[in-house]
């Protein structure tokens, strides 16, 4: 039997998830279709095609993202070999692997990795609003903020990949939280289309 | 030509149902529209990111209208051509009968 409501998540994902200023009209739609007979796998689907289409609307984002991530994590890989030929470098890497009690809580990992990672996610994010010419410090700092939640949490849940090999490719994955984070700090910051200007066009 | 280039396929379709509905062109009758004319099913979503893409260019416009217990209160957002969204149509028309005449292949209706 068909039911009579509709699904509340998908209508909070419509409302909430699907980038751009038309949610509110779209949600309404999918309503009056559902009240007129669609079923609730039908919309489902429009609530996840609305997603994906709008998602494909900020490619610049998505770019950007994997561009910073791709960029940060080469510069890492240089630093390291640069480092790793030093002997202070080697001594520590062979205490910090035989003595437990230099490994430092989670807590302080955690905020070592994002605070490390912040510069990464503060260039992209200035970058990618300059191109977008809507730089300002609120939105900057909007941005930033919701980036280093969002990479403090990966961080923090993110599994160890030390143990994939070849060595290369446990740091591509250990760079994982950053992508999240770099692409909510600019889905945070970003420009949203409201139709206001075009109201003024009709008036 | 436009500096913006050209009109893509579903922008082109959303643009031509727009201007079939005339007033009453809003999310659903404008999917049903071209859902009508194309044959194919249209999510209303894809139609939307296309609505709003053409209001970003300048080429359609929109404004709320009522809202209704159907809805769950929530307003319908009707859109409009523009003068310059008529402008890129005609151009898009001219273009593809220009490029469509005399192919030998799409005569007498066999592709």
């Amino acid at each position: 039997m068909k039911s009579s409501k509709p699904p509340v998540l998908a209508t909070w994902v419509v409302e909430h998830m699907v980038p751009g200023g038309t949610n509110d009209s779209l949600a309404g739609d999918l309503l009056e279709q559902f009240s007129q007979g669609r079923s609730a796998s039908w919309y489902w689907r429009q609530a996840i095609g609305a997603i994906l289409a709008g998602f494909s609307k900020q490619r610049l984002i998505l770019a950007a993202a994997i561009g910073a991530t791709f960029v940060w994590r080469i510069a890492l890989n240089e630093l390291y070999g640069r480092l790793w030929s030093t002997a202070e470098i080697q001594c520590l890497s062979f205490v910090s692997a035989h003595h437990e009690w230099v490994v430092a809580s989670q807590a302080s990992w955690v905020g070592s990795m994002t605070a490390f990672n912040a510069l990464p996610v503060a260039v992209a994010l200035g970058t990618y609003l300059w191109l977008e010419k809507i730089l300002s410090v609120r939105r900057f700092l909007r941005g930033l903020g919701a980036g280093l939640i969002v990479m403090a949490v990966g961080f923090d849940s993110w599994p160890p990949s030390n143990w994939v090999r070849p060595a290369f490719v446990a740091n591509y994955i250990a760079t994982v939280p950053l992508f999240f984070a770099l692409l909510a700090a600019m889905w945070v910051a970003r420009p949203i289309h409201d139709g206001r200007s075009a109201a003024k066009i009709l008036a | 030509m436009s500096k913006r280039g050209y009109l893509a396929d579903f922008e082109l379709m959303v643009l031509l149902a727009l201007m079939r509905l005339d007033d009453d062109a809003y999310g659903v009758p404008i999917s049903r529209e071209i859902e009508r004319q194309s044959g194919r099913e249209v999510a209303l979503g894809t139609v939307y990111a296309a609505l709003e893409r053409l209001e970003e260019a300048g080429l359609v416009a929109s404004q709320l209208g009522e809202a209704t217990a159907q809805r769950g209160g929530r307003a319908k957002r009707y859109f409009r051509i523009t003068k310059r969204g008529l402008r890129e149509v005609r151009e898009a028309r001219r273009a593809l009968i220009n490029l469509w005449r005399g192919l030998k292949e799409l005569e007498g209706g066999r592709a």
